[in-house]
This record gives structure tokens, C-alpha cells and sequence, in this order.
């Protein structure tokens, strides 16, 4: 799947790739390439996880509103666990972990779109009705 | 015996062989931050004050002392505390009220009042007929701690030994429980003296005030890399005894590994 994105290069990341030779975007791509839960559940101390830790980082401390879905996360989080600890092949378990992926995200979209319905609801009854909004 | 008996009461020397244990869950939190046994004791002693149980400050960790105190007596049953005598108990009663009252007086400013309630506190404290604590300062074999006013008067008033106080504080300190449970549960909630421990080594209490910048070694900084890195590896991951066992073979290696380099720094 290839989608366009527009980013900032910040300067200390522009000069880094400039003095390595570096295209920016490999780096970026490369970055992508390695964010793999199920590698990284099956294989933590893999020498290439950092992608995976930065991923996590960003998890805990730049996205708040997360914290609404995270009985969603630790529910298949936890399925994933299981899985992964009755399956002995790595390659089965990396499979196992991406379908559980695959229904985790279905269910996380189908949440997100009843939660936007119930806001933009309590929106509009703000907005029709001020006086009450008010008066709360 | 009756001279041992009165040798305690009359300096504070815990009893013999009721010296303050260490476990290593205990020594491995000082050590990795930096921080001697008697140090953290004594601060912990000097941040328990009586004006933040009921004034809001900006010193949370003042009330958190205090609410260790508290924990501690709560763990306690009432036939812990047999000698309680009327006269101190009307003390008591008399002086909350007068603190009480000082809370509810509207139109002060907060200084005033925390002004006011100290000077209660202080008539409290000299009026008070002591049982517990008739020294300020308590003596153990290796080491020596001053008793704050607050101090001796919540030991007075709750009855309890101050070494139990601190035995109390030292048992419930431990980092790989701290984190096991920090995705479960605001670790403040249930523990405070690991709350405490944990606003002191945030640099939130002052603890490391007039210490240069703290330096870290080479262990230290391969460890603090590890831990931050388990912190991530265990987001999702809730199985407390899971991650408790985790944290604890890592924060034991960190331990061992730091005993080592003090050993050959002191061969050199």
C-alpha cells in the first residue's frame, strides 16, 4: 500500500541523513518497514526492535485520547499473548498475531465510529439547545 | 530486664535485637538512586507534618508522609493501643477541633493559616503528656535519627514506636512491585510510602537539594536504558505477577551489578 505524505524534515534529522548520505525518505521507510507487533511479541530482544519501542514510546506519552479504547487493547492484547505462548513455531505465531491484529483494528474502527456518532449527537443537542448547556 | 526497659523508653534505643531490617528490595531502591539509609529515613521523618493532613499545600509529599504514618496505625488492631490515656485523648480531641476550626475560617490566606495551625501544634506538642518518646533523637547501632516535632506527636497520638513507623516505611518500598502495579492501580492509592519514595527520587521533595548533579555510571545508565525499555516491552501487558517478576530480575541484576562496582572502587 504506497500513500503520499508530506512531513517536516526537521533540521537536526536533514543534516543526519545529509552527512550519512541518507535519503530521508528510506529512513522513514525503513522505520515503517520494522514497527511489527507480532515480530516483536515473538522476538523482543531482536536487534532491530527499536522501531517497535519508539512506536510504544509514542503510544504511552503522545496519544491521551487512547486511553478510551485501552479495554479494547488488553483484551486482544491479551488473546495475543495466549496465542503466542501455545505456539511454538515463530512463523505461526507472527500469523496467529496478525490476524488477531487484523479483528483488534476492525474493532477499535467500529468504537471509534460510535464514539464520533455519540459526540457529534451531544453536539448538536448543544447547539440547538444553548440555554441547557448553559446552565450546566 | 526492668533496666533494659528503662534504658528504651529513656533514649529511644530500640530493644535489643529490634534494630531496623533492610530487606533487598529495600537497599537495591536506595542504592540505584543514590540514596543512604539514613537519609531517606530522615527525610521521611522531617516531610510528616500534621498541617498538610488537613491544609491543602503545594508539599503533597508532606501529606503523603503523614498518610504513611496512618497506614501504618490502619494496619493495627485496637488492642494495639491499651494505654491510651483520657487526658490525651481530650488533648487531642481539643486541639483537632482548634485545627479544624482554622481550615473552615474563610477569608485567611493560606500562609495564615498554615501560620495558625502550626502554633497549635506546637501548644499540642508541649502539652502533651508523652508515653512513647521521651527523646528526639533515635539511636541504633549504625546510625542516628532526629525526631521531628510532627514526628513524635503522630507516634504519641497513634501510640506506636517510631523504629515500627519506620520498619513500616522501609518494608513497603519496592521498585519492581511499584511498577508491577502501575498499569493496575495509582500506586499512591494503596501505598504511600512507595509514594513518598517515589516523589523523592523525582526530585520532588527536595532530597537531593545541595547535591551536585547526580553522576551516573556506565551500570547506571545500561540499566536505566533497560528499565525504560521494559516499560515499553509491558505496556499492553497487565499480569501483575508477570511483570513483577520481571521488574525484580532486572532491578536485582542492576543491584548486584552496582554492589560489584562499588567493591572494585573501593580496591582501588
Amino acid at each position: 500500500m504506497k500513500h503520499t505524505i508530506h512531513i517536516e524534515y526537521p533540521e537536526d534529522f536533514r543534516l543526519l541523513c545529509e552527512i550519512f548520505c541518507f535519503r530521508p525518505e528510506d529512513v522513514i521507510q525503513k522505520f515503517a518497514d520494522q514497527v511489527s507487533l507480532p515480530h516483536y511479541l515473538g522476538a523482543p530482544e531482536d536487534k532491530h526492535r527499536w522501531a517497535n519501542l519508539f512506536f510504544l514510546d509514542y503510544l504511552e506519552n503522545v496519544t491521551p485520547q487512547r486511553k478510551i479504547l485501552q479495554e479494547i487493547d488488553w483484551k486482544f492484547y491479551d488473546r495475543m499473548q495466549k496465542k503466542i505462548a501455545a505456539t511454538k513455531s515463530k512463523k505461526k505465531q507472527e500469523e496467529i498475531c496478525r490476524e488477531i491484529l487484523i479483528a483488534w483494528n476492525k474493532e477499535v474502527q467500529r468504537a471509534m465510529r460510535t464514539l464520533n456518532r455519540s459526540q457529534s449527537k451531544s453536539q448538536k443537542s448543544r447547539q440547538s439547545n444553548p440555554s441547557s448547556a448553559n446552565e450546566k | 530486664m526492668l533496666f533494659q526497659i528503662i534504658m528504651t523508653t529513656l533514649t529511644n534505643k530500640p530493644n535489643q535485637g529490634s534494630s531496623l531490617d533492610f530487606p533487598e528490595d529495600f537497599r537495591a531502591a536506595c542504592l540505584i538512586h543514590q540514596l543512604d539509609h539514613q537519609r531517606i529515613l530522615q527525610h521521611f521523618i522531617d516531610s510528616v507534618s500534621f498541617c498538610s493532613s488537613f491544609l491543602p499545600t503545594n508539599q503533597e509529599f508532606k501529606a503523603i508522609a503523614a498518610a504513611v504514618v496512618n497506614h501504618y496505625v490502619d494496619t493495627l488492631d485496637d488492642s494495639a493501643f491499651p494505654d491510651h490515656t483520657p487526658a490525651n485523648t481530650e488533648l487531642a480531641l481539643q486541639f483537632l477541633r482548634e485545627i479544624a476550626i482554622i481550615t473552615q475560617v474563610s477569608g485567611f490566606r493560606k500562609t495564615d493559616k498554615e501560620r495558625a495551625c502550626n502554633d497549635v501544634i506546637d501548644r499540642w506538642h508541649k502539652a502533651f503528656d508523652r508515653k512513647i518518646i521521651t527523646s528526639n533523637r533515635l539511636q541504633f547501632d549504625d546510625m542516628s535519627l532526629n525526631l521531628s516535632r510532627d514526628f513524635i506527636l503522630y507516634c504519641e497520638v497513634s501510640q506506636v514506636r517510631p523504629e515500627a513507623i519506620l520498619q513500616h516505611f522501609i518494608n513497603h518500598i519496592s521498585l519492581p512491585r511499584a511498577w508491577a502495579l502501575i498499569a493496575s492501580q495509582s500506586e499512591g492509592q494503596g501505598n504511600p510510602a512507595m509514594a513518598f519514595f517515589l516523589k523523592a527520587i523525582a526530585g520532588k521533595t527536595g532530597i537531593y537539594k545541595g547535591q551536585g548533579a547526580i553522576m551516573y555510571s556506565a551500570v547506571q545508565v545500561r540499566y536505566i536504558e533497560k528499565v525504560q525499555e521494559l516499560d515499553l516491552r509491558l505496556y499492553f501487558n497487565r499480569n501483575v505477577p508477570k511483570r513483577e517478576q520481571l521488574y525484580r530480575d532486572l532491578y536485582r541484576c542492576w543491584y548486584q551489578d552496582l554492589l560489584a562496582e562499588q567493591s572494585r572502587n573501593n580496591t582501588k
